[in-house]
């Protein structure tokens, strides 16, 4: 293979994309004409990526779209309408108790406080939320292990799963919305073995567990510590 | 199955949604409709092949993020974010699995295609993700992001924290990874 074809194969990305400018995909064009070994290993990266893009066996079914959507109009149906909103399953991992369990004289008196009081509280909540979202940034970019006592998830992790999943607690303070996406390294005795990134999802309501995604393959075993920075 | 067209970003049927009137209306059926492959892609890999814990997910994640939507954090993609609570979605279905249970995992019968294709599909499958496991770190994350995750270039580059460039540069060295490791087994022919 030619030095030539190398900066072509490079490229075979964005051209199965359609994404060479029109300049770069007429030379290409241009090449694979001569050039046999450059159109077999397009034809191969093709039937690779066609494979890819193939729907995943299984694949989330037709019933299950038709009733996400259903039950997701049903409760904005309902908020427009006042009512109160369909039971749903219980979180496992719910943040504390719902507004609907809270005392009654409690709402009571929040129902009291007047538009002032309303807006001073909001401002504050902003404040607070704004000042614990840079705390959590802080923490996590200073270079700081995460978690001293978190708990990793791979025991039972299929051995064909495409990628690999582990459960880190990362306490941000104050339900903040844990941004993404942050960095990190897998540390195994120290040692630096492996990296991967934090997804980035509103903790609020997951009484602050974040979750990362690692990469795939067997790097991150129980007992690992993941360090995460910018 | 439907796709939309991949110039209309899920960010601009979110924001689509956030402006109200008839034409946020049908943005819930697109972004369900958009998130079901990369979703499913996701539960596989957490769950396995069990459709119905799939599906089970699957119904969890995406209402969560449909009820979320008002709240991406600017310049996050939003196809990554959800997928991000997608996968949480898994999670949970996998912690509520109970300990005991010893299901084995299936496969949705494909009603297309006849067995003998469900199963070369399958076993094309097995291997074509075996050999992306065995990609280095940085070629493997730019297939993961691309080909399962179904990122754009820039939320990959975005994402990992290189340019566009340098993304389809290691998609190019992991295709040739890709071809060196199966490409004598695998079939040209779909």
């Amino acid at each position: 293979m030619s030095h030539d074809c190398s900066q072509w194969h490079d490229r075979f990305a964005q051209h199965l994309d359609g994404a060479l400018p029109p300049d770069q995909a007429r030379a290409f064009d241009s090449h694979l004409g001569g050039c046999p070994e450059c159109r077999q290993a397009l034809a191969e990266t093709r039937a690779i990526v066609t494979a890819l893009r193939e729907p995943p066996v299984p694949a989330v079914s037709d019933a299950a779209v038709e009733e996400a959507l259903a039950r997701f109009r049903a409760e904005r149906a309902t908020a427009a309408t006042g009512a109160p909103p369909p039971a749903t399953q219980p979180r496992a991992d719910a943040a504390g108790p719902a507004d609907s369990a809270a005392p009654l004289a409690a709402r009571r008196i929040l129902r009291g406080l007047s538009p002032r009081v309303w807006r001073a509280a909001a401002a504050a909540a902003i404040l607070l939320a704004a000042a614990s979202w840079w705390w959590g940034v802080f923490e996590a970019a200073d270079g700081r292990v995460y978690p001293e006592s978190g708990s990793f998830d791979m025991g039972a992790f299929p051995p064909h799963a495409e990628s690999a999943t582990v459960t880190v607690t990362i306490s941000l303070g104050w339900g903040q919305t844990a941004h993404g996406f942050d960095k990190f390294d897998v540390v195994r005795h120290g040692v630096v073995v492996g990296t991967g990134t934090v997804g980035g999802f509103d903790t609020r309501r997951d009484r602050l567990i974040g979750r990362a995604t690692a990469l795939p393959g067997e790097r991150i075993r129980w007992g690992d510590r993941l360090r995460f920075r910018r | 199955m439907t796709r939309e067209p991949e110039d209309v970003s899920d960010t601009q049927l979110r924001r689509r949604a956030l402006a109200g009137g008839r034409d946020a209306e049908d943005v819930p059926r697109l972004l369900l409709e958009r998130w079901r492959i990369p979703a499913s892609r996701i539960g596989r890999g957490v769950l396995g092949r069990r459709p119905q814990e799939i599906d089970e997910a699957f119904v969890e994640g995406s209402l969560d993020a449909l009820r979320k939507l008002h709240a991406v954090p600017e310049g996050v993609r939003t196809r990554a974010w959800a997928m991000g609570i997608f996968r949480i979605a898994c999670l949970r279905v996998r912690e509520r699995r109970p300990a005991a249970a010893t299901e084995p995992e299936q496969d949705r019968p494909c009603e297309a295609a006849g067995p003998a294709t469900e199963i070369r599909k399958r076993e094309r499958s097995d291997r074509l993700h075996a050999a992306i496991a065995a990609l280095p770190d940085e070629e493997r994350a730019v297939v993961e992001h691309r080909h399962l995750h179904e990122l754009e270039f820039a939320a990959i580059a975005q994402t990992i924290g290189i340019t566009e460039r340098t993304v389809y540069n290691r998609l190019g060295r992991a295709f040739a990874m890709l071809r060196a490791a199966i490409g004598d087994s695998f079939d040209l022919v779909p």
